[in-house]
Parts: structure tokens; sequence; C-alpha cells
């Protein structure tokens, strides 16, 4: 029996010893981790590694993952041309660690985005064009790490895609969006009984500076919103569902990061998250794309970016039959590819 | 339905209290092995463990009814050692200390539940690389974390004639702390147990015991 265990024990530390497989080619398929104040951020990168142009995903949330924008038009449109890196930030998707709630700062998070930079350029070559597609609360990240030292010099570009840097003024954007939506809707006799809950909210609680609980109740209602309104482009948001199985993912990690998220202190700091006059030193070249009928983050937010961003070469794209999933999912991924090859 | 209610408080308070003891015996008693493959959806594992015995109770109830139903409760304190390979997540080590009910039926069938606590090590499945202050980067050998394991499984078998059972478990594993909060991992056992001859013999203290009257 002794020998048994000694044997079972053996084996398996042996199997944990691993090699370094890193691909520079036009169909990569690298897993990895970086470990940094106490987690350790899983990183896939699938792609064209050889084309030395990587998008890193900056994902929302905070709790979602980067591979949740792993879908076949992703897949078929970007990744002949690029890199994609399907990063998870620390406590979300397949990311692992033990107790760190001191670490759960925007300052850590963009320190853990300069180590994946930095480990990017490491594996596969100094010379790589690196792009931040930040979307939803990963542009809180991006705008905590493009304003940060010289952070700016590590990246090519910005894609600022349905994403925030100013929490009281996406609240406040949600709140008009919602009520002149709901009203509008409700004269048309569009629907009343579905927009009636959302007016009757919103008239209840009139703007001002949203509490963390109102911020929170706004987000909900957004989402009921986008999936009431009319003119979207059909689309399934199902990554998970079709590929969990083929792509080992951790489900209840996921789900775990998801639901944890609201209750974290960390979401109440970003309560007071505002970049403006300090985005004037980012001067990276800036993309924006925003669907029109984003309620979760909507376009007045990338409009108060391009008003505050530093950089001359900027540009503001709005997508008619969008929400807040890309769901234009051709528009959106042609445009990040012609960003990422007229700036690499 | 109140006259239901009444009975059956009535039976806990006092029909538990009626239990008669008729017989206690101390005896020496192997261990069982037990060996299962464990597996989450697709992510294989391997469960072994040892199950020492400790009380028997060999139980006579009878109904109100007229019937008589005969089974033994057996209770153990179990060690188990797990493996499990999630491929691109982690793989996982762990080491459980528990407690094991198992209520055998005359026919061989038996039900089982087993709650556990210990200790459980993970191997993220990829390199891991960490960036010191200067920007050095280095990859960490054997990077993973450390967790408090608790455990939870409820099953059942079946015990064949030469002594042996097969048995299926449904078991939730859950590590502290992960990601600042908790995992929780479900998983299925398919395994089997045997007792050896002499093996870990350690004292089963045996009672009989009568429940309820006859009528």
């Amino acid at each position: 029996m002794k020998n048994l265990v000694c044997l079972l024990i053996l084996t398996m530390l042996s199997v944990h010893c691993y090699k370094e497989e890193i691909t520079l080619g036009t169909n990569a398929d690298d897993t990895f981790y970086i470990k940094h104040e106490d987690a350790s951020m899983h990183v896939l990168v699938r792609g064209n590694t050889a084309s030395k142009i990587f998008m890193i995903i900056v994902h929302g949330g905070p709790g979602s993952s980067g591979y949740v924008y792993n879908t076949p038009k992703l897949k078929e449109i970007l990744q002949p041309d690029c890199a994609v890196v399907f990063y998870d930030q620390r406590n979300a998707g397949a990311s692992q660690g033990n107790a760190n709630s001191d670490n759960f700062t925007l300052p850590v998070y963009a320190d853990d985005l300069k180590e994946l930079i930095a480990v990017l350029k490491y594996r596969y070559g100094e010379d790589l064009s690196i792009f931040l597609m930040a979307k939803s609360f990963g542009g809180m990240v991006a705008a905590q790490f493009l304003t940060d030292g010289n952070n700016q010099d590590l990246v090519k570009g910005w894609i600022f895609a349905d994403a925030s840097h100013n929490y009281g003024l996406n609240d406040s954007l949600t709140y008009q969006m919602l009520l002149d939506n709901g009203l509008q809707h409700i004269a048309a006799g569009e629907n009343p009984t579905g927009w009636e809950p959302i007016v009757e909210y919103c008239l209840a609680n009139p703007p001002g500076p949203f509490s963390f609980e109102q911020s929170f109740k706004l987000n909900e209602l957004a989402w009921k919103a986008q999936r009431m309104i009319e003119g979207l482009e059909p689309y399934t948001f199902d990554v998970i569902q079709k590929t969990f199985l083929s792509e080992h993912i951790p489900l209840t990690n996921y789900w775990m990061g998801r639901t944890n998220a609201g209750k974290r202190k960390f979401n109440k700091t970003l309560l007071e998250i505002k970049f403006a006059e300090e985005l004037q030193k980012v001067t990276v070249p800036l993309l924006v794309c925003f669907g029109t009928l984003d309620f979760v983050c909507p376009p007045g937010l990338g409009e108060d970016l391009m008003t505050h961003i530093g950089a001359s070469d900027k540009e503001m794209l709005l997508f008619e039959k969008s929400a807040h999933r890309f769901e234009e999912q051709d528009a959106f991924y042609f445009a990040f590819r012609k960003f990422m090859l007229e700036h690499q | 339905m109140k006259k239901q209610l009444a009975f059956l408080c009535l039976n806990f308070c006092f029909g538990s209290f009626a239990i008669a003891q008729d017989s206690a015996e101390s005896t020496l008693s192997s261990s069982n092995i037990k060996v299962a493959y464990n597996a989450s959806i697709l992510y294989p594992g391997i469960r072994i463990g040892v199950e020492s015995p400790y009380r028997q109770i060999e139980v006579t109830r009878y109904r109100r009814n007229g019937s008589v139903r005969h089974y033994i409760q057996k209770r153990y304190l179990s060690t188990e050692l797990g493996f499990y390979h999630h491929p691109t997540f982690h793989d996982n080590i762990y080491l459980l200390a528990g407690w094991q009910t198992r209520r055998h039926r005359p026919r061989g069938f038996f039900t089982e539940l087993s709650p556990a606590l210990g200790y459980s090590r993970t191997f993220l499945a990829g390199e891991t690389y960490e960036v010191d202050e200067s920007g050095n980067i280095s990859l960490e050998k054997r990077s993973g974390y450390n967790y408090l394991m608790v455990a939870m499984g409820a099953g059942c078998g079946h015990t064949f004639q030469n002594g042996r059972s097969a048995y299926a478990r449904l078991s939730i594993l859950t590590m502290f702390p992960s990601n600042n909060y908790v995992y929780f991992r479900p998983s299925i056992d398919l395994g089997m147990i045997w007792q050896p001859k002499r093996f870990l013999r350690s004292k089963l203290r045996s009672v009989s015991v009568i429940k309820g009257r006859k009528l």
C-alpha cells in the first residue's frame, strides 16, 4: 500500500513540470499563467503569432473572462492576421489564487496587465505590436494602465469598445437612456408592461450621485432594456455553452468569478473611478467603438473619452444594430483588424 | 395530518429513547481498501482510501404495520488520497480525513454518507511566469495553490457474496479560499471496496438495537 501511494505521488509530481511551449506560427494555441500579487492569471494566445500583432482582450465584469469573446467570427476575422490574447483578470475566468482581497484595486489590475505584456514580449519577441481591446469594466483597467508612468509606450494602440472609464458618468448616461427609451416606448404603446417598471424606477430615483445599490440596479435594468429593445442584430451569446467541453472550461470557477464579483468591496471602490484630465497624457492611437443601443455602457462614454484623450490619432465608430455584446460581430472585428493593421 | 405529525414527534421523542440495546461486544476488524475512478464531467481522476470501521449497529425495526426491517449501520473513519486532471486549468492532489456512515440492507445493497475535511494542492496546467520588480521574468516550477478542502459525498453500492463491494458516489469538493472566495467541484466516484483479512485492524464495537415495538 505504501509503495502504491509513493508511486502515485511521484507520478503526479512528475507530470507537473511544464516545459515552455511557445508557438510562433499562423495557428498558435498556447496556454500559460502570470503569477502576480497572490493570483495566477490564465492566458490563452490564439491565432497568428508570427504576425507579431497581438490584441489583448481586457475584459469586463469585474469577474467575466477574456475567453467569452472567442466566437467563430472573431477567429475568422482576426486570427488570420493577428494573435488574440484571451486574458482572464485576477479572480475571474480560469484564473486562480488564494485569499487576496488586499489586491483588489485598479492599480493592481493595471500592474497585472503590465506583467502580461512583459511576458508576451519575453515569449514572442520584443518587437511585438500590442493593442489593448478594452471592453466594459476593462476600459477602467486600460485607462489606469495607460495613464500610469510610461506604460503607454508598451502598446501601439487602444481599442475602447463598449467600455467605461468614468463610473458616475456611466450611471448618468445609463439612467438617461433608460428613461428616454422607456417613455418613448410607453408613448408608442410598445411593450409598456416591460418598460413601465424601468421608468418607474428612474422617476423614483432621480439623478445625482447614485449609490452603489442604485448603480447596481441601473445595470440590471440596462440589461433588461437590451433584451426588450428592437433593431439589434440577432446574436446569441453562447460561447461557453458551446465550447465548455472541448475547451476544458472550468465552469464553476467561471461562475464563482461572476457571482462573487458583485459582492466584493472592490466594486464599491469603482464608484469613485473617473478618468478625465489625466487622459490628456495618453497619446497612443485610439479607436472607440460603441453599439448605439448599448444601455450598459452608453455611447456617451466614448464621446467623453474622445474629448479628454491626448491622442491626435483617434476615431469613433457607432454600430447601430448593436448593444453591449458586439452584436454586429463582422463590423466590430473588421474595424479592430483595420485599426491594428494600420497602426502596427 | 396533525395526528401523523404528532405521532412522528412522539415517535422521535420517545421511540428513539426506547431503543433497546440487546448486546454489545468488541472485536478487532480489518480496515477496508477502496479505489475509485473519479470524474468531473470529462476530467479523470482517482481516489484511493482506507476506511476503518469503529462501530457496527445491527438494527431491528418493528413497524406499525407489523413488518420487521433489519439493517446494519456501519461507521468508519476514513482517509482518502485523490487526484484529478483538468487540462489547461489545474491538476489537484488532495488528502481527506473523514467520517463515514453506511447502511447495509440484507440483500447487499447499501447507502452511504461521507463528509470529510482535508488539504488540497493544485498545480496550474501551464507554464507560470513571475516578473520581479526589476522586470526579470522567471518560470515557476510546480506552481499552484494550497487549499483547505471540505468534501461531502453521498452514494450507494452493493456488497457481493465474496465480500467485495462496488459503489457510486456523488461528491462535492469545496476548496477555500479560492480566488478570495470558494471553488467547488462536483464529481462522481465509481469504485470498489474490499476488506483484506488482516489490514490495519481496529477495534470494532458491535451492538444490536431494536427500534419500535413488537406487535
